[in-house]
């Protein structure tokens, strides 16, 4: 959980690489790499195209300059740049002319649910923005207009988003309240 | 973070959080290293600068402060001017009425339809006559 010392330090780092230091980069990495491969993999869930993901949102990060001056929640500001960084890569797929592989769409059940489905499993049952929010929230501690904010929704869509996804999670789990 | 929900404290125990891979570090430095320049002019320092941005917003506000007061005690005494010439108009008419021989009732009516008639902005064209008349005098 990130506090305001966090978030000073985090808004020093990038004024500093702004102005061209590029030691900074390895401080931003470690503070932050867990969570933006988190939320890579909640997006794409595969681990290795997670990486390439993070990959690619830093290196984004590395060229944005001044504007990181005005950067205010800088942990909010490099998971928006990542999802940018996926938006991007999924608009070039498209391009391309080859099938992006976005699940929007949560997978229907097919399966017996009598019997409980593992945590792992049921993850990949929800839908990519589903997934998305529980990360950011429950994984990485970001408050509802945080995620929000990262997202490109409302505050309350981004709460309902994860009550949905929590009570489906709950459904596949077979977890009785 | 202390979930209370039995399925978000499962999430928590359960997921298997990923982990980076050794060689990510490298690669993403390494990359990333080349497309850092250092970009930032003392302009970028001034515009992207929280305290500069308050500052401006405040000169802003200030200067449309300062702008209405002039405005507003330029109006106020002109005001004043003008009821007090008015008065002045109207006073006059009643002496004027009553010496030549009318009531004062009469005398009255035509004082309160003076000071109406002060009161009203006169229009654009009889203002245009008015200013043309004073430079005619000498």
């Amino acid at each position: 959980m990130k506090t305001p010392d966090d978030e000073r330090r985090d808004r020093e780092l990038l004024s500093r690489l702004a102005a061209g230091d590029t030691a900074v980069l390895a401080e931003l990495y470690d503070r932050h790499v867990g969570a933006l491969l988190r939320h890579a993999v909640a997006l794409t869930r595969q681990t290795a195209e997670a990486e390439d993901l993070v990959h690619g949102a830093i290196v984004k990060l590395a060229g944005v300059g001044a504007p990181l001056l005005g950067v205010r929640h800088p942990a909010g500001y490099l998971h928006r740049i990542l999802r940018l960084t996926w938006i991007d890569g999924l608009r070039q797929t498209v391009r391309r002319g080859e099938d992006p592989l976005v699940d929007d769409i949560a997978v229907t059940d097919t399966v017996d649910l009598g019997a409980a489905l593992d945590v792992r499993c049921a993850m990949e049952r929800l839908s990519a923005p589903q997934r998305e929010v529980v990360v950011l929230h429950l994984f990485t501690g970001f408050t509802f207009k945080e995620v929000g904010h990262i997202v490109g929704v409302p505050t309350f869509t981004a709460a309902s988003r994860y009550r949905l996804a929590v009570e489906r999670l709950r459904h596949l789990l077979g977890t009785a309240r | 973070m202390t979930p209370t929900d039995p399925v978000e404290a499962r999430l928590l125990d359960e997921w298997p959080l990923p982990e980076p891979s050794a060689r990510l570090r490298t690669r993403v430095l390494g990359a990333a290293r080349p497309h850092v320049r250092p970009q930032v002019s003392w302009t970028d320092r001034l515009w992207f600068s929280r305290g500069w941005r308050l500052a401006a917003s405040a000169i802003l506000l200030g200067l449309a402060v300062v702008e209405r007061v002039p405005e507003a005690s330029i109006s106020g005494r002109h005001d004043v001017v003008s009821v007090a010439a008015a008065l002045e108009s109207a006073r006059a008419v009643t002496d004027t009425a009553l010496d030549v021989g009318l009531s004062v009732d009469q005398a009255d009516r035509l004082a309160r339809q003076t000071l109406l008639a002060a009161m009203r902005p006169p229009p654009a064209a009889l203002r245009e006559d008015l200013a043309a008349a004073d430079t005619m005098i000498p």
